[in-house]
């Protein structure tokens, strides 16, 4: 983030002070941006702070609540390895180890790297969510 | 138009029909849509209503690195891509953004014909998974402007910009000394009417399709280059049609390239009448030698750099002489 | 076939599963409903180019601009600038809040973030004055809503980049509904400060001293000017003024108020990355699904259904009202709109009503549901913050819902309250 913030700074000043435009900082910063994005997506997964309806969860308490939350973290795991595994055909794939972004001439592997790695993070988030679950589930009976 | 494209839908659900989904970028009222839509008409025809054509225009799925990806995937049977986004695939393709290199439709039309020119059609690697068909030669770019006209190499100077993304055009701008971005489409109305940018890079086509009009008062008629779209087949699907499908749709890709070309010219004509009618100032670049001048610099440097493109040039420059 | 996908999609949305996660989810269903199974592979293609978009890249940089004031001191120094010059009259707070709130508004892009930096600082400052905590934290959470449609407005970015409609555009247009609204509460506290016989302060600022704290926030206030003269003047795009703004925030905080300090940059970064990302990636995750809904000509059966209901664009936009009321009551604004715009905004234009005046309708109808019942946001973060119970909150936030609705029914019925602003430039 820090790095997309200066990047875009530097194409702002070169292109009003020193009054040349630098094609590849647009290019970097929707990159980088990217990257944001998808690793941001994985901190939510982490905390739970992703956009939900939990208006009739949040009516849930106890065991039954443990238990809707350990199916959300369970689509959660599902989803992101189909998309893990779709991603990584996409990152291995000739076309996208081949093709060179326009401005920067770096090959687009590089950007793409992040999808594989995001929905990676995720799904080890996910399990460690359902660990997190199950494992409070058993403290509270050990309490009971 | 819409009426035709329901009954495309319903047709799916009959066992024996070949739907081809084709994706393309621009308006449908672009010269470019009028193409693909003569080729639907012909394919129709010849294949007797067996199989059909289902157009998605202006990037309804995706831009053209989508396009790209779906069409290796194989859930995109048809993609009529620019330039600009094959170039990033192939660099030979940056032959068609040579300035000057043609003088006018008909040269490129003659151009598109050309073994040199199919070669840096078929320079597309194996592995994008694309079958590549023809072109289509679209229109004269020109260059479009807000407040002052862009009729001498000074206008050029610092000049902001927009074109569409390439390596080849990005160069002769800076060469000409402006600053061009990449802004996209949808901002670039607001971006002329806010003065973010100064110009762009258009056919006068788009200067209607997109109103510019409203925001800018002036063409300067470079005609720096013509635009061409790839015409690119998915090739896993590709694979999957018979050979009688196959012909189908090389032949109607074939006579929607001459339709293209046929259609272009006069309608290049009348899109600057209207252009003019909504009070579009259409002015003559007075600087042709240095700006000829400048693009043949260009011209030497990429023939250098890549041989197919050298071969292009060289073949383009007969066209040009006889 | 394809309502096994819509109970699919409710039951998921329904169970708490996050949206973003619904929509890919969705997709998926509708891939293996339609059978196509090779579009499964386009899918983080569709995914990853959704981030592509220089537009959506002022989101981050807008969020990053709100970390770095809360941490740079700034609010206090405009809530302190406001009270000497406001702060003299009778319900003078009350007007502060509004005040600052419209300040703060066209320096932070949502209206969650206004009201929770808003709650803390405001709401005990009104209280010790003598007024009541619960009017004291209504009027701070209606105030925020303001957020949502003055620039810069995530909610505007999200509009422009989901629709193809110009961002500067809609940012031009949010300007005069903000206004209406900030007067519109103007008005009611006026009345109700001579009802409930609001507390006045007695001293009144020399002007020395209002000149001082001027200069001080100066170089706060100025960031709504950069974006907006930016625009209009077009010396910036708007992902570039956002740029300037979070560095402008960052010199400020740093070297002027040094409020902010260095140890605190890290987690200010890492904060914005997660916050952002919980938007960026719902505008990821939805251009799968959008992508899936136009291959299978959805949106235009949708719409076309949508027709047969109406062909009157005044009765057309009554119904988008009442249907974005009610889902706003349930769900994030953001989402719903990034779900919504699709289908929408293509029958909008076919019926001739300006995409811009659409935009506003829809962000401003949205952002009423941060104010809500069952779900609003801004509800829940005033009410924690400011320990009221929620539902005396809502009973004093309901007047100002009521002019909420009042004014976007004007907003909707009188188109140039949105297009004039944009008009001018031409
Ligand atoms: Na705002
Ligand atoms: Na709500």
């Amino acid at each position: 983030m820090g790095a997309l913030a200066i990047v875009m700074i530097i194409g702002v000043f070169s292109r009003y002070i020193l009054e040349i435009s630098l094609p590849w900082v647009n290019e970097l910063s929707l990159f980088l941006f990217a990257w944001v994005t998808f690793l941001g997506a994985t901190v939510g997964i982490k905390n739970n702070d992703m956009a939900a309806v939990r208006i009739i969860v949040d009516k849930f308490s106890g065991l039954n609540l443990r238990v809707i939350n350990f199916v959300i973290q369970l689509f959660i795991l599902l989803f992101s390895v189909i998309l893990f595994y779709f991603s990584y055909i996409l990152f291995t794939s000739p076309a996208t180890q081949n093709t060179l972004a326009i401005s920067l001439g770096i090959p687009m592997w590089i950007p793409y790297i992040v999808l594989p790695i995001a929905f990676l993070i995720m799904i080890l988030f996910s399990i460690n969510n359902m660990i997190e679950i199950v494992k409070k589930n058993d403290k509270t009976q050990s309490n009971m | 138009n819409e009426e035709a494209n329901v009954e495309t839908v319903d047709a799916t659900n009959n066992g024996e029909q070949k739907v081809i989904t084709l994706g393309h970028v621009t308006a449908d009222d672009h010269i470019l849509h009028l193409a693909v839509e003569k080729f639907k008409e012909e394919v129709e025809e010849r294949s007797d209503g067996s199989m059909t054509v289902d157009i998605y225009p202006q990037q309804q799925l995706g831009g053209e690195a989508d396009m790209m990806d779906q069409l290796r995937n194989g859930t995109l049977d048809m993609g009529a891509l620019t330039i600009a986004e094959l170039t990033a695939r192939s660099e030979a393709f940056n032959a068609w953004y040579m300035p000057y290199l043609l003088g006018g439709l008909d040269a490129t039309e003659e151009m598109r014909q050309t073994e040199e020119a199919d070669e840096i059609l078929h320079s597309l690697d194996d592995h994008e998974g694309v079958h590549p068909l023809s072109y289509y030669v679209i229109e004269n770019r020109h260059v479009f402007s807000v407040d002052e006209p862009v009729t001498t190499m000074e206008d050029f100077r610092n000049l902001q910009v927009r074109i569409p993304p390439g390596t080849a055009i990005d160069d002769f701008y800076q060469r000409l000394g402006a600053t061009p971005s990449p802004v996209e489409q949808q901002e670039v109305y607001t971006s002329l009417q806010t003065g973010v940018l100064e110009a762009a890079d258009v056919d006068v086509d788009a200067v209607l399709a997109n109103r510019y009009h409203e925001v800018g008062d002036h063409v300067a008629m470079t005609g720096h280059h013509d635009w061409v779209i790839g015409v690119l087949y998915s090739q896993p699907l590709w694979d999957q049609l018979t050979e009688e499908q196959q012909t189908i749709v090389e032949e109607s890709i074939e006579i929607a390239a001459q339709y293209s070309h046929e259609i272009s010219g006069e309608l290049q004509d009348e899109y600057i009448e209207r252009a003019q009618e909504e009070g579009v100032e259409i002015h003559e670049f007075e600087d042709m030698d240095e700006i000829t001048e400048i693009a043949e610099e260009m011209h030497e440097d990429y023939a250098t750099d890549n041989e197919l493109i050298e071969n292009f040039i060289e073949k383009a420059r007969e066209i040009e002489n006889h | 076939m394809e309502v096994l996908a819509l109970i699919g999609f409710i039951i998921l949305l329904l169970l708490g599963v996050p949206i973003a996660l619904v929509l890919g989810f969705t997709s998926i269903m509708l891939i293996l409903i339609d059978g196509d199974f090779s579009m499964l592979n386009s899918m983080p293609q569709m995914a990853f180019s959704g981030t592509q978009n220089f537009g959506l890249l002022a989101i981050p940089l807008f969020i990053l601009v709100g970390e770095l004031m809360s941490y740079g001191g700034i609010t206090p120094r405009l809530i302190k600038f406001c009270n000497e010059v406001i702060g003299h009259f009778r319900g003078g707070l009350a007007y502060v809040n509004v005040a600052a709130n419209m300040f703060l508004a066209s320096i932070l892009g949502s209206a969650n973030s206004q009201s929770a930096v808003m709650s803390r600082v405001m709401v005990p400052e009104m209280e010790r004055e003598g007024y009541r905590r619960d009017f004291s934290a209504g009027l701070t959470t209606s105030s925020s809503l303001i957020g949502s449609t003055l620039p810069p407005s995530v909610s505007f970015i999200i509009f422009g980049v989901t629709g193809g409609v110009s961002i500067a555009g809609l940012f031009l247009a949010g300007i005069v509904p903000s206004l209406l609204l900030g007067l519109a509460f103007v008005i009611y506290i006026y009345i109700l400060s001579i009802k409930e016989d609001f507390p006045k302060q007695d001293k009144k600022t020399s002007f020395i001293q209002i000149s001082k704290s001027l200069i001080r926030i100066i170089p706060a206030i100025s960031i709504p000017f950069i974006i907006i003269f930016g625009i209009i003047s077009g010396i910036m795009t708007i992902t570039e003024s956002a740029a300037v703004a979070a560095l402008i925030a960052f010199l400020v905080g740093v070297f002027l108020y040094r409020d902010l300090k260095m140890k605190d940059i890290p987690k200010i970064l890492f904060q914005t990355v997660s916050n952002s990302a919980i938007v960026t990636f719902l505008v990821a995750m939805a251009s799968i699904f959008a992508w899936i809904l136009t291959k299978e000509r959805l949106p235009q059966i949708i719409g076309e259904g949508l027709q047969t209901v109406t062909e009157n664009p005044l009765l057309f936009l009554l119904l988008v009202n009442v249907v974005l009321l009610l889902i706003g009551m349930i769900m994030e604004g953001l989402a719903a709109m990034i779900i919504l715009i699709p289908i929408l905004l293509p029958v909008a234009m076919e019926l001739g009503i300006d995409p811009l005046h659409f935009g506003v309708i829809m962000v401003f109808n949205l952002a009423l549901g941060l104010l809500t019942p069952p779900v609003g946001t801004a509800l829940f973060i005033t009410s924690s913050i400011a320990k009221v119970k929620l539902e005396h909150l809502i009973i004093r936030v309901i007047p100002f819902l009521i002019i909420g609705v009042i004014l976007l029914i004007l907003i909707t019925y009188v188109p140039a309250l949105s297009t004039w602003v944009p008009s001018l430039l031409e």
